[in-house]
């Protein structure tokens, strides 16, 4: 109940941001994440929300997306308060590719300690229309080499990958994106965490 | 004997022996007249006055001209006889004869020889009105192209005649001027100013008569201008696109680029589901919900294909075909409506205005 309400909070923002200027994106988000590893049993699932806005001049463009959330429901395990940040700035090579920079913050908190784990590389999404330009299907991959690790143990190289579906109609300004991202992250311990889960997104249709 | 002597004396005899021994004698009265103006430059005013009375005498058979400076002659014999009741009606009945007569190359002989004729002239002038006399079809029938509406006017004496068309709002339509001494015609080619025929309704008619002493006069008609019928056809409605063949096919096209998109995508997001975070490390369900989606889509997107209009060549040539026969109808119509426009006349009815 607690994403639908959101969600319906970040339809309203994103309505009238959709009809702003066609180089400036705005949207709501919704992940619906889940936290397991491949080594260890347990699972912890949950609902984040927040919003995305991105900025686009020529062929490049900068964004931010920031999500906030909980995950919770595994016996063994204490639920957690958790945070995410994610920045980009992309350049158009292709009508089709689009390459850039990342950055990514993730801050999972406990009543025991906050964690906060900073991550820097780079990435490449990939593009194009299914059948109709209204639907376009994408691939988005990226690896952060670059990591600072605040009270955790220190990262090996996160990856990130997000593969979905977006819908333009033809009434209204708007893009749904309906895609699932997953995020592995490897800890030097050999530890390896896979937050992954379907991500929602209404934004308003830019360039 | 001088011959002014001889004629003198032979007018005087067969006057004292009658008429019919005048013209048996048959002295012309053009040399009566010349002999009659040597005696009065003699200053012999009553020889002239016998040599003139015989000369403008009905059975002596002189001329208008003669009979002109005749009565000229007789009225300066008059006046240098100091009868000026009898000069003013000798001339009258010269003034008669052409109201436009100038004495200048005889006034020499009286010194109130002119101020007596123009006295004459003001007082005949005012005794007989300018008038003019309209001839104008009362009911014609007058071809359009090519024709005219004739107007003749004949002024009471020499003057200048202004004839306007206008419409009863008072825009003029058509004028024309001419210097008139006698019948005078005016033609009208029914067209005003711009060029146009003069379209159907009422016009007033006016022509002023205007002499040289400022009198003038007027006479007006009211023209009734009707079109008569034309045969003519009304142009067929513009070309109904529902007569037209499609130009164009259009076709559905499928091309397979849609499909393996969509299918490499939800390979994708399958890949997604074997490592994504499911309970107890199973699969993650929701990413191959993505993956079904895509490929869904992918599958929609090839069988809905899309719509390419392909050219028609049967559809062109037919539509061509029907555009030449509409083109070449009315071709014919308009061609045959000219003909009919050629031949189009109007009625003219003229009736006396009222004010």
């Amino acid at each position: 109940m607690r994403a639908a309400r959101v969600l319906v909070l970040a339809l309203l923002i994103g309505a009238p941001l959709a009809a702003q200027e066609r180089g400036v994106r705005a949207g709501a988000v919704a992940y619906f994440a889940s936290l397991g590893s491949a080594s260890q049993k347990g699972y912890q699932s949950g609902t984040w929300v927040g919003l995305e806005g991105q900025v686009a001049k020529g062929r490049l463009a900068l964004g931010v997306r920031g999500l906030r959330g909980t995950l919770g429901g595994d016996p063994v395990r204490e639920d957690r308060d958790a945070r995410q940040t994610d920045a980009w700035l992309t350049v158009r090579i292709q009508p089709w590719l689009q390459i850039g920079a990342r950055g990514k913050a993730v801050a999972v908190s406990t009543s025991l300690a906050n964690s906060v784990w900073r991550m820097y590389g780079a990435g490449a999404s990939f593009s194009s229309a299914i059948g109709t330009p209204r639907l376009r299907g994408w691939a988005d991959v990226a690896v952060y080499p670059i990591t600072a690790v605040v009270a955790s143990q220190n990262l090996g190289t996160p990856r990130s990958a997000e593969v979905g579906l977006a819908y333009r109609p033809s009434s209204a300004p708007v893009e749904f994106r309906f895609s699932y991202l997953l995020q592995t992250i490897d800890f030097k311990g050999a530890l390896d965490q896979r937050l992954g889960g379907l991500l929602l997104v209404v934004r308003s249709a830019g360039r | 004997m001088s011959a002014a002597a001889r004629v003198f004396a032979l007018v005087l005899g067969v006057s004292a022996l009658g008429p019919a021994a005048a013209r048996a004698q048959q002295v012309p009265p053009a040399q009566a007249i010349e002999q009659a103006r040597i005696q009065l430059d003699e200053l012999r005013p009553d020889s002239a006055l016998s040599l003139l009375r015989y000369a403008l005498d009905p059975r002596a058979g002189a001329g208008v001209r003669e009979r002109l400076r005749g009565f000229t002659l007789l009225g300066i014999a008059e006046l240098v006889g100091g009868r000026r009741a009898e000069a003013r009606q000798a001339f009258r009945q010269a003034l008669a004869l052409d109201p436009e007569l100038r004495i200048d190359s005889l006034a020499d002989l009286h010194s109130d020889l002119r101020p007596t004729f123009e006295a004459e002239r003001a007082s005949l002038a005012r005794a007989t009105q300018l008038a003019i006399v309209l001839e104008i079809p009362s009911d014609t029938s007058v071809q359009v192209l090519g024709g005219g509406f004739r107007v003749t006017a004949l002024p009471s004496r020499r003057a200048m005649l202004l004839l306007s068309i206008a419409r009863p709002t008072g825009e003029e339509v058509f004028a024309d001027s001419q210097a008139a001494n006698g019948i005078t015609s005016f033609d009208w080619n029914l067209r005003g100013a711009g060029g146009a025929v003069a379209p159907a309704g009422r016009y007033v008619l006016r022509v002023l008569a205007r002499d040289s002493v400022g009198q003038s006069s007027f006479q007006e008609r009211t023209l009734t201008i009707e079109l008569e019928p034309l045969d003519t056809v009304p142009l067929p409605p513009a070309l109904d696109p529902s007569r037209l063949a499609p130009e164009t096919t259009a076709v559905r096209q499928r091309k397979p680029a849609p499909l393996l998109r969509g299918l490499l995508f939800a390979a994708g997001a399958g890949l997604l589901a074997y490592t994504g975070p499911g309970p107890s490390g199973s699969l993650d369900s929701r990413a191959w919900a993505v993956s079904a989606a895509l490929a869904a889509v992918g599958v929609a997107g090839y069988l809905s294909g899309t719509m390419v209009r392909l050219p028609n060549p049967a559809g062109v040539e037919r539509n061509r075909s029907v555009r030449e026969q509409d083109a070449a109808q009315r071709t014919a119509i308009t061609e045959s409506n000219d003909r009919a426009r050629e031949r189009a006349r109007v009625h003219i009815r003229t009736t006396t205005r009222t004010p």
